[in-house]
């Protein structure tokens, strides 16, 4: 009753697969190149196709942001207290026809980096970001975000009346260098090894004379500021995690942007809250302020220079898309071909002999096919992993680059999706099956007799 | 059970090669050739080189159709049959051994028994496994050894053992002993004596080794594509 069977019912000895990649694992080397061609070249068009869908969405992002309604000024020379009332005017005149709700606020922004490169960045440096933060609390202008909701602790800043200055930390910021304090632990801002950007009110000279070179000396420290509150690691947007915010009055007293001879501050950037940007003429707005405060220089609408930037980009990587992706194309096509063309050639006699032993013409198809399809999938499997990896690389750059303001030439919000996955799957299929159809047709073609023969 | 129809017939079959395209007269290679194959029996073709032994066996096998004449297998008119059809039946009905082995280099020995599984995977089943073919013909210990890990004759037996797999009413072997030596060769065609008596598979075979001959039951004469 028990088969001992040396054949067990349901185990195949060989299946058209285990033929098929044994084919492809007895030339290594010729298998492992033409691989490695496919797997570059499907790599390139996920990249490709991840920067555009990264670009879309996060152009897409920005512009719901931009709904929202913030835009950041930021000038190395800050605002005096007059120009910052006169750019209110600006404002005030140049929404008073319309119905939008406006709200402009002085900003302080703070990036600290943990290694010196004042000069030039590194693009891979971790950046930290103090913020100024009005008497809205840290509320103020991440309401996309709505920060409050995301606290671990703490309460909102008070600016008013605050005579003991508090700091909320992101995350990230708190989690590098602060971890072993809790909320209402008192703390010193001057980590090791970080050092700021901003030209602090006490460099201003040496701004103005070209002197780029500050060093975490140049910097007085932060003393005395009590945590007052931990977010909790965001989900959507990393950045937060690497920001703290202090007090307005706090930050603008701490970089020396109070001139105490006039009782006064000095306000390094402007934020402008809209509760609906879409119809808004950025250009000209920024015009009107240019207008208003002559002989203001360095300015830097970030906003607008990123989306900029991002819309640049976006055309230039669709602009090319199509051409790279023919010339990919036609590359793996092309080389998965002549592999097969070798592979069926030099198996003349084999192709024969299957034919003798009672392959149709449609199985020895089959066979060429299956091989040049599997040659290609491997290569999509290596191209996934790599594809993923240089993806996730240029997300990583382009976020880190985020912080310091300057958009990165090379690197670029990327995702890969879901679609991405599909369609390079359906290429790689596509690229084999394509291939595969002058060489299938030249497999048919032998005749077993004359293989037999001649072979 | 002694069928009158013969296995296969082969009548009045002729086959010529047309030469270069300038030749005037194609090269006749087989000239009306009547020859049956009865159920079970060991028929042995000798001939000199060139004489259309391998031309004929091909024909009766379904792997190349005669110029004129009829090839019947199992009473079936089987010259008329569309490709399809005489590729079936030469995965089925046929089992084919060559002078070269022609084993797949890659495959090993128990998988190249079993290489018709992938034309059809149910291919073997109901008959013997392919391991226990490789025991019918005495080597089950090198199941996992690819061709070239074989020496001449145990490549050979290997061939056999495929030809055997599909359970074939008939094997046709082409000069199985030509590139062995003759102590290798004979152990071949006792093998084939065995397996005809054993299993009673028919079993033709071309050799032109006279001496071989008399292993089998009948023996046809063939010279300048005449018997
Ligand atoms: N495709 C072909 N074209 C031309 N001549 C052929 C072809 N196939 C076989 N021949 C010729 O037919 C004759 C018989 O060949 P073959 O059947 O191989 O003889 P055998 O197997 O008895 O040695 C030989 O002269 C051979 O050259
Ligand atoms: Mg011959």
């Amino acid at each position: 009753m028990a088969v001992s069977g040396k054949n067990p019912s349901g185990a195949r000895e060989i299946t058209l697969v285990r033929y098929v990649l044994k084919n492809i694992s007895r030339r290594k080397l010729r298998s492992g190149l033409t691989i490695s061609g496919i797997a570059i070249c499907i790599a390139f068009f996920i990249v490709l196709a991840a920067i555009s869908t990264g670009l879309n969405n996060y152009i897409q992002s920005e512009l719901e942001e931009r709904k929202e309604g913030t835009i950041y000024i930021y000038r190395p020379v800050p605002f005096s207290p007059d120009e910052f009332e006169t750019l209110r005017a600006v404002t005030d005149e140049y929404f008073a026809d319309s119905d939008i709700d406006y709200a402009i606020t002085p900003t302080i922004e703070v990036t600290f980096i943990r290694k010196y490169g004042a000069a030039g960045f590194e693009s891979n440096v971790e950046y930290y970001n103090l913020m100024g933060c009005g008497p809205e609390g840290v509320h103020t202008h991440w309401e996309q975000y709505d920060f409050t909701e995301k606290l671990h602790s703490g309460e909102h800043l008070d600016t008013i009346g605050q005579t003991q200055a508090g700091i909320v930390m992101g995350y990230r910021l708190w989690n590098d260098y602060y971890s072993n304090k809790t909320v209402g632990d008192t703390i010193d801002i001057v980590p090791k090894n970080i050092s700021f950007k901003t030209v602090p009110w006490t460099m201003h000279d040496r701004y103005i004379a070209g002197d780029t070179n500050y060093t975490t000396e140049d910097i007085p420290p932060i003393r005395d500021v009590k945590l007052v509150g931990i977010l909790a690691q965001s989900k959507g947007y990393r950045w937060v995690d690497y920001i703290g915010f202090l007090p307005m009055e706090f930050m603008l007293k701490a970089f020396k942007l109070y001139d105490d001879k006039n009782d006064t501050y000095y306000y390094p950037g402007i934020t402008i809250l809209i509760d609906d940007a879409t119809d808004l003429d950025f250009s000209e707005l920024e015009f009107m302020y240019k207008e208003a405060v002559v002989g203001a220089e360095g300015w830097d609408n970030r906003f607008e220079m990123r989306l900029d930037w991002l819309e640049d980009m976006e055309n230039t990587v669709s602009s090319w898309f199509n051409i790279i992706i023919t010339i990919i194309s036609l590359v793996s096509i092309i080389g998965v071909s002549n592999t097969m063309l070798m592979s069926v050639s030099e198996r003349r006699t084999e192709l024969g002999i299957l034919r003798a032993l009672g392959f149709s013409r449609g199985k020895i198809k089959q066979l060429i096919f299956a091989e040049a399809i599997a040659i290609c999938l491997i290569a999509y499997c290596i191209s996934l992993v790599l594809g993923v990896w240089v993806s996730h690389y240029f997300n990583t750059q382009y976020e880190l680059s985020l912080g310091l303001g300057e958009s990165s030439i090379f690197f670029s919000p990327a995702q890969v999706s879901i679609e991405i996955v599909l369609a390079s799957f359906c290429i790689a299929v596509l690229f084999g099956t394509i291939a595969a159809l002058y060489p299938a047709h030249r497999a048919t073609k032998v005749d077993p007799v004359e293989a037999l023969r001649y072979g | 059970m002694a069928d009158k129809i013969p296995l296969i017939k082969v009548s009045n079959v002729s086959k010529s090669f047309a030469l270069a395209k300038r030749a005037r007269s194609p090269l006749t290679v087989l000239h009306e050739i009547n020859l049956e194959v009865r159920t079970g029996e060991f028929l042995a073709i000798v001939g000199p080189s060139g004489a259309g032994k391998s031309t004929l066996l091909y024909i009766m096998g379904a792997l190349d159709r005669p110029s004129s004449g009829t090839v019947y297998f199992n009473g079936e008119n089987i010259s008329k049959m569309k490709d399809r059809e005489l590729t079936n039946l030469r995965l089925r009905h046929v089992g084919f051994v060559f002078q070269n082995y022609n084993l797949i280099p890659n495959l090993n020995a128990l998988e190249n028994i079993a290489v018709g599984q992938i034309m059809d995977p149910s291919l073997g089943r109901n008959g013997k496994g392919a391991s226990e073919v490789l025991e019918h013909v005495g080597l089950a210990e090198r199941s996992d050894h690819l061709p070239a890990q074989l020496s001449g004759g145990e490549q050979q037996r290997v061939a056999i053992a495929r030809a055997l797999f599909a359970s074939p009413s008939v094997i046709l072997a082409d000069e199985p002993t030509g590139n062995l030596d003759t102590k290798a060769g004979e152990a071949i065609i006792k093998l084939f004596s065995k397996l005809n008596k054993k299993l009673g598979t028919a079993i033709v075979l071309v050799t032109h080794n006279t001496n071989l001959a008399k292993y089998a039951g009948r023996k046809v004469e063939m010279v300048d594509g005449r018997i």
